[in-house]
């Protein structure tokens, strides 16, 4: 090795040493709170997964019927994901649809009463607008038979009253019923779990709110839209032309990303430059 | 005992702790397959019942296992045979149990009451965010692994580039083609990964199926329960 | 606006959050496990009466207006607590019940959602040289069916079958698969391990720092920013 490659190679070494995952935290937190007082509104685009989202929604008819299923939490709902679940469900109360709740997280119960204040649902009547179904556990399991006979597995609604005697459940017996079914999960196995009971066995269109790598083997198949996580959020709601928190996001992500896509490449030129040949541990040389 | 009233037991206990709930799981799947394939949905009553059946039958099983929580924790504060931070970690544990219950069950308007959706997101919320420090790591594994070596690692990388870049509304605007190239690497070679990877897992649970249907897959009922 | 016992509970929630976060700079303290124990025991506590409140709706309630089949997975399902007991291998018959109908319930819609509709629509896209929405050109179509029929190549295990393409005159069939699947995981892991982590980071500050700092604007009568 020349005293040249030498003084990069125990450049590079340093540099390694220098950047521990502390000090990365630490820089990542830094620039996210700076550029969350101090946004800079960057531009965006939008991708073609949300414009189909988009798009479904708008082609509702008043009437229609909307399985919405969330595993919503008072964590999310109140904190970082207030802001899409109100665009979403005040876009469909704009369409005048009828919107099934089915819930799909443990923390349902705290969340009823707060979705009637966050968005437009105070302006519906419920059991003929909108209906809240209970938690039920089971997954896969539960969605089939909820899919196959809802008011057979789902005796009555989150409030306790029979299902039968709600005014909109009247023609809605299964998921043959259905027009549009909104799914929104962050776990990454229910995505096939959905596709296979609801669209699958139904032919009801999906669209969801979830990450897209989880159900991009089915996209246009089965799936007719998604929200890409935050990214997807933020562009929804720049389509909807809603000031709201994640277009905000958008910036930290800007910015931190291209620091470590920078890193990186330095660390390729680096490696090159030093002519340092450190033995393979994995088909990626590293 | 005999060595033949022994090995009579010993064929009887076989029978109901492994032949019975092999047949069962046959059974059922069995049934299940029969009426997909041969009765049409808007005629069967079996698949939402045992459909059902399965999830009461979850439910219960989640209910014993959220028991066993506070059981474990009591059971290791009783016996102190451990160190103190765990010991202190089990106390922490059924404090933060006793007063969410509490909090549901006593509180001004039980689950759906201010108090509790107030105490999940704050006390529960908060700290689950807190909890997700991982987050570091993958930025910096990202840092510390990549680089490009050669084809394989330059495929992986810059693919990896190309997605990241796709993902930032900053440059997709001002560069839209980063946008597109992103778009197509999700789209064309990972969707082609996917579904290759999907059907190969799709003929696995077929497989698993013929072999549980032919009570050839003890481990469905063995593994999971000791 | 808060009250004032919300701002209690809201600078208490972040307080032990932050000494959850504590883990990546101080490692595993006392600080850390009591965090952890925390969510523990309050996810517990939120699973366990969502769960009874699920079992009353969909067997209890349904038992009491005549379903009486329901008792059967009811008491299947208590058998599980047998686990407790000497009886632990009764607890092999719920697990029977769960195995069993999940089985069936999937392996159909299975055949259907991951083999036939994988397969015909590869092949539709390749006979009519159109790529998957919106990529709707020919040589996306090509590089799809390429793909498709590399990757599931490379998983051939059976020795018999996989031996031409791994180690045969066919292993560039493998070594191309495999080149699919690194674009792949490239991509995958960008999902996941980047711009998942820097959301993950964002959200928290935006509830931690900037949504208390408005909280607290609101609560004193300012207006916030």
């Amino acid at each position: 090795m020349t005293s040249q490659q030498k003084a990069v190679s125990s450049f590079e070494e340093k540099f390694r040493r220098a950047l521990t995952v502390q000090r990365l935290a630490l820089i990542m937190v830094a620039i996210t709170v700076f550029l969350l007082f101090r946004p800079l509104f960057l531009p965006m685009r939008i991708s073609f997964q949300t414009q189909d989202f988009y798009n479904r929604i708008e082609a509702l008819q008043p009437g229609q019927v909307v399985v919405y299923s969330s595993d919503v939490v008072p964590g999310d709902l109140l904190a970082s994901r207030r802001d899409i679940y109100k665009a979403v469900i005040n876009h469909l109360i704009e369409k005048k649809v009828k919107i099934l709740f089915h819930p799909t997280g443990a923390g349902w119960s705290g969340c009823t009463e707060t979705l009637k204040v966050l968005t437009n649902l105070g302006t519906l009547k419920y059991g003929t607008d909108y209906v809240f179904l209970p938690y039920v556990s089971g997954e896969e399991m539960a969605w089939a038979s909820f899919a196959a006979d809802m008011k057979g597995f789902y005796k009555t609604d989150f409030y306790g009253t029979a299902l039968s005697s709600l005014p909109m459940m009247a023609n809605i017996n299964s998921m043959r019923d259905v027009d549009l079914c909104v799914v929104q999960y962050g776990i990454f196995t229910w995505g096939e779990m959905f596709v296979r009971q609801w669209p699958t066995k139904y032919g009801v269109p999906m669209i969801c709110m979830a990450l897209f790598s989880t159900l991009q083997a089915w996209y246009g198949i089965y799936v007719k839209g998604n929200l890409d996580l935050d990214l997807g959020f933020a562009e929804y709601e720049k389509l909807r032309m809603i000031p709201a928190e994640h277009i905000l996001t958008m910036e930290a992500r800007n910015v931190v990303s291209l620091m470590i896509i920078g890193l990186i490449i330095l660390g390729t030129v680096f490696y090159w430059v030093s002519g340092v040949r450190r033995e393979a541990r994995t088909v990626m040389g590293v | 005992m005999t060595t033949v009233a022994r090995s009579s037991a010993a064929v009887s206990r076989r029978v109901y702790q492994r032949v019975i709930p092999t047949f069962l799981v046959s059974v059922l799947s069995g049934i299940l397959l029969v009426m997909y394939f041969f009765v049409p949905s808007k005629q069967d009553p079996i698949t939402p019942e045992l459909t059902q059946w399965g999830a009461i039958v979850t439910t219960v099983s989640f209910i014993f296992g959220y028991l066993s929580v506070p059981f474990l924790h009591l059971r290791r504060l009783a016996a102190r045979k451990v160190n103190t931070k765990m010991l202190f970690g089990s106390a922490v544990c059924l404090l933060s149990l006793v007063l969410t219950l509490a909090i549901i069950y006593l509180g001004p308007g039980g689950s759906s009451g201010v108090v509790y959706s107030t105490w999940s997101l704050y006390l529960i919320g908060f700290v689950n965010n807190g909890m997700r420090a991982d987050w570091a790591w993958h930025p910096f594994t990202s840092f510390r692994i990549m680089r490009i070596t050669g084809i394989e690692s330059g495929l992986f990388t810059t693919s990896w580039i190309l997605a990241v870049l796709s993902q930032l509304p900053m440059v997709t605007y001002l560069v839209p083609v980063l946008g597109t190239a992103g778009d197509w690497i999700g789209s064309i070679p990972t969707t082609a990964a996917m579904r290759a990877g999907l059907a190969c897992s799709g003929v696995s649970s077929i497989v698993l199926f013929v072999r549980s249907m032919v009570g050839r897959e003890p481990g469905l009922i063995e593994v999971e329960v000791i | 606006m808060l009250e004032a016992w919300q701002l209690i509970m809201m600078f208490a929630g972040i307080g032990i959050g932050v000494m959850g976060m504590s883990l990546l700079w101080f490692g595993n303290t006392y600080f850390f496990a009591f965090a952890e124990n925390w969510l523990i025991g309050g996810y517990a506590g939120v699973y366990l009466s969502a769960n009874i409140a699920g079992l009353n709706s969909t067997a209890l309630k349904q038992i009491a207006s005549g379903r009486y089949l329901l008792i059967i997975p009811l008491i299947a399902g208590l058998l599980v607590f047998t686990r407790w007991t000497r009886f632990r291998w009764s607890a092999r018959y719920p697990v029977a019940i769960m195995s069993g109908v999940g089985l069936g319930a999937i392996v159909g819609l299975t055949m259907r959602s991951q083999l036939i509709s994988m397969v015909t629509t590869t092949a539709g896209e390749l006979v009519a040289l159109k790529g998957p929405a919106p990529f709707n050109d020919p040589i996306s179509a090509m590089v799809m069916i390429v793909g498709v029929i590399t990757v599931l190549t490379y998983f051939l295990y059976s020795i018999t079958f996989s031996r031409p393409f791994h180690q045969g005159r066919g292993r560039w069939i493998a070594r191309v698969g495999r080149w699919f699947m690194l674009a792949a995981a490239g991509y995958l892991w960008s999902k996941i391990f980047l711009t998942e982590a820097i959301d993950v980071t964002t959200n928290d500050m935006l509830m931690w720092v900037r949504r208390t700092v408005q909280e607290v604007q609101m609560f004193l009568g300012m207006t916030p920013i």
